[in-house]
């Protein structure tokens, strides 16, 4: 089991997660109450995956898989449904991928890794709604949603960056 | 502990920057501005007129008027007789392929390239 520097139990692990997973669920239903920009699908701050950026620095890969399918899960039974359990569910095993392997590969700042996270999201969130209801009419939006993604990505970045930061010397 | 951005994340920056300005400029590309506009009533063709010139076409058709007017190389309805007035609150059009269109009348304008454009004269001189 991986530890934090000093070290952790597996109790404060789980519980750790649990708040992780509460707090990722909480920024999940903010997004669904404020859209950034009203009209254009697609568009979102992406807070829920500063939560996972967090889990995966600050734990471990499999913790941040398992807040990030806890939280969407969650999300669809309390408030967004079959649509949106597969527009999410598309858009963050896609970024989770990708920023999974952009932080493995050692290359990339936490800022890097989130915003590719952003503009995976996004691009995967597209396709979905492609598929099930718009057709590919719907690409018109990918200019809008790479340069939201990494945009938004950037922001969550810094801030799991200044996070990440003060928790590993706090702890 | 909070890493300075690398190279790699500096990259990718441009690389989605550009990607998304290079899929911008395509749109704005196949969109390209219209050179005429034409018109059709009843499923027959009334006529083309340039949009490079300002102009009002008074359209009366079994009691039925339109007003299309081209102005500053746009198009609109400015005024119908329909009851919905549903084309006059498109708005205006002026790339290839956009359309107005008043159901009610059987009115339709629809923009074409330049190229069409250019015959123009030729049907101006023949009506
Ligand atoms: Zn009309």
């Amino acid at each position: 089991m991986k530890k934090f520097e000093g070290g952790t139990t597996i109790a404060q692990k789980a519980a750790i997660c649990g708040v992780l997973a509460a707090l990722a669920l909480i920024f999940s239903y903010i997004e669904v109450l404020i859209p950034v920009v009203p009209g254009i699908p697609g568009i979102k701050l992406g807070l829920a995956n500063l939560v996972v950026i967090l889990a995966l620095y600050l734990i471990d890969a499999g913790t941040a898989f398992t807040v990030n399918l806890v939280r969407i899960i969650m999300a669809a039974l309390l408030f967004s449904g079959m649509f949106g359990f597969l527009y999410s569910l598309a858009g963050a095993l896609v970024s989770y991928a990708g920023m999974y392997l952009l932080k493995r590969s050692g290359l990339f700042s936490v800022i890097g890794v989130s915003m590719a996270g952003g503009v995976l999201h996004n691009a995967a969130q597209l396709v979905v709604a492609a598929l099930l209801i718009s057709g590919p009419q719907i690409f018109h939006y990918l200019p809008v949603l790479i340069l939201s993604g990494t945009f938004f990505g950037i922001l969550i970045g810094i801030t799991a960056g200044v996070v990440i930061k003060h928790l590993r010397q706090g702890i | 502990m909070f890493k300075e951005i690398r190279k790699a994340d500096i990259l990718l920056f441009l690389f989605f920057i550009i990607s998304a300005l290079v899929l911008f400029a395509r749109d704005f590309v196949t969109a390209s501005e219209g050179g005429s506009v034409e018109i059709r009533v009843d499923g027959e063709y009334y006529g083309t007129y340039p949009l490079s010139a300002d102009d009002t076409i008074l359209i009366e058709r079994d009691g039925h008027t339109n007003w299309i007017r081209i102005e500053s190389g746009e198009v609109f309805m400015a005024e119908s007789s329909c009851k919905n007035q549903i084309c006059v609150n498109e708005g205006h059009i002026h790339t290839v392929g956009q359309s107005i269109i008043c159901l009610p009348n059987r009115v339709v304008a629809e923009i074409k390239s330049q190229d069409a454009g250019t015959t123009d004269g030729v049907d101006a001189v023949a009506r």
